[in-house]
């Protein structure tokens, strides 16, 4: 199941599963509402941290670091500003460590193994806090905090250090806390922000629907928001798609009709995607529906950038096997050629004619 | 489950394998110290999840095995109830026996998680 399949699959569940969790309290009362909305404006920045510098002097810490976290992430990026936070999460967490320790070894449970692992990770601690965040996982599997706290520390690296490793591992953590407590407040603020990183404003803004709902007042919730509002809907739902994009800055081209006609393999069908991910050319067999285009392309894309980041080098080719037919997809450097049949014997001869077409593009 | 994935790596050509569960998570590792075991799930899980939607697509169903082949070396992603098997071997490694016995061990493995589940 996909990250968004997995959040709709529950989400109008949001107010009786914990829509509103530990950190949705809202900032103070009804009256700052729309203070609070103008300050995630795009002219909002330069308020905000004397805003968080008042609620600090009132001795209102929790408020001033729910505040900067959701200006962090809703004017991203934003040096000063993640400067700040650090420090004050940092000063927080030290504060409170003694007794997140104390939870965590004497009441052992995921939850309060997540939030030691948070801390851990908010402090610089990254080993001690996967350690505590795989005891939170290892002690309740069905418990969605300990994938949340994984989650939470892969956002963070995500979004300080476009760390691709880590926002595979966002998507990850959270479709898995998300199938597990679909409409968790935490949960969907965190997809949503990871939307948003995306640039899938669309997709995020139906994430917020229930958070909207459960607690307009909270300030990550505005800030994202308003974010959402901010940038051009895209025009996928793929959320491989969209990472795609994100890690080679480029999309593939859809409205171009493939230039060049493949010859077709007996009982076969062919495409050929380009390294831009855009189809250029088919056999007059196969497929052009717009979500078969998309999954090869995603393929494509996807192996080209994971193999050589795995340690195997370039992406070759690979062979996909399944009851109902087989896959097969071929590189040569500047394309990658798609075969599919549905009788497995043919894997062999379809093989070498994805073959022979890569070594024609390349004596042409 | 790990003694069967230390039989696994001493089959010739195999450099390391791990299971790991449909999402992406590990849940037994045997892989050298010149993979990372998070890296290789992150991004296994990655290209199965998006292969499998493609086979899905074209009418095939999900797919029960899937090598995925590079310059340098290859990853094998067998279907184990519920779970994938993982293994990083030399490059070429599919086209001699070492799949054949690669296969039979995730046959074993599989009984082993059927076990586990009923």
């Amino acid at each position: 199941m996909g990250i968004i399949d997995a959040w709709k699959s529950k989400s109008r569940n949001s107010k009786s599963s914990g829509g509103t969790s530990r950190r949705e309290k809202p900032l103070s009362g009804n009256r700052h509402k729309d203070r609070l909305a103008a300050l995630f404006h795009s002219e909002g920045r330069k308020d905000l941290l004397p805003w968080v510098g008042q609620l600090e002097a009132r001795s209102e810490s929790e408020a001033a670091l729910r505040l900067l976290r959701a200006g962090v992430v809703r004017f991203h990026p934003w040096p000063q500003g993640e400067e700040q936070l650090a420090t004050l999460e940092k000063q927080q967490f030290r504060w409170h460590l003694p007794e997140l320790q104390d939870a965590a070894e004497n009441q052992f449970d995921a939850l309060s193994a997540s939030r030691l692992a948070d801390a851990l990770d908010c402090l610089g601690d990254r080993a001690g806090a996967q350690l505590w965040a795989r005891a939170a996982i290892e002690e309740d599997p069905c418990h969605p905090e300990g994938y949340l706290a994984v989650a939470r520390a892969h956002l963070r690296k995500f979004r300080e250090k476009s760390d691709a490793v880590a926002g595979l591992g966002v998507l990850r953590y959270l479709t898995k806390a998300c199938q597990l407590r679909p409409g968790h407040g935490e949960c969907l603020r965190d997809l949503a922000t990871m939307l948003l990183l995306l640039k899938a404003p669309k997709a995020a803004g139906k994430v917020l629907q229930p958070l909207i709902k459960a607690a307009p007042r909270d300030p990550m919730v505005l800030a994202l928001t308003t974010l959402a509002k901010e940038l051009p809907a895209e025009n996928t739902s793929n959320i491989q798609e969209l990472f795609l994009r994100w890690e080679t800055g480029s999309e593939p081209n859809r409205a171009l009709s493939p230039a060049r006609v493949l010859p077709s393999p007996s009982g076969g069908q062919l495409w050929e995607i380009d390294n831009n991910r855009t189809l250029v050319a088919t056999c007059d067999s196969a497929s052009r529906d717009d979500k078969t285009i998309e999954n090869l392309s995603v393929v494509s894309g996807t192996l080209m950038s994971s193999l050589p980041q795995m340690g195997i080098g370039d992406f070759v080719r690979f062979t996909s096997r399944s009851r109902g037919g087989i896959l097969l997809g071929q590189s040569d450097g500047e394309s990658t050629y798609f075969g599919h049949s549905q009788r497995g014997s043919h894997e062999e001869s379809l093989h070498r004619f994805l073959n022979s077409l890569g070594d024609k593009e390349v004596s042409r | 489950m790990k003694q069967i994935l230390q039989g696994l790596n001493e089959v010739p050509g195999v450099l390391g394998s791990m299971v790991m569960t449909e999402d992406g998570m590990v849940v037994c590792s045997a892989l050298s110290s010149s993979f990372d075991g998070e890296v290789v799930a992150a991004f296994a899980s990655n290209a199965r999840l998006c292969i499998g939607k493609a086979a899905v697509q074209c009418g095939d169903g999900i797919p029960h095995e899937i090598v995925l082949e590079g310059e340098e070396g290859s990853l094998i992603l067998l279907d184990v109830e519920d779970a994938t098997l993982v293994v990083i071997t030399h490059a070429g490694l599919e086209l001699n026996t070492g799949m054949l016995e690669i296969r039979s061990l995730a046959r074993k493995l599989r009984g082993i998680l059927e076990i586990q589940t009923s």
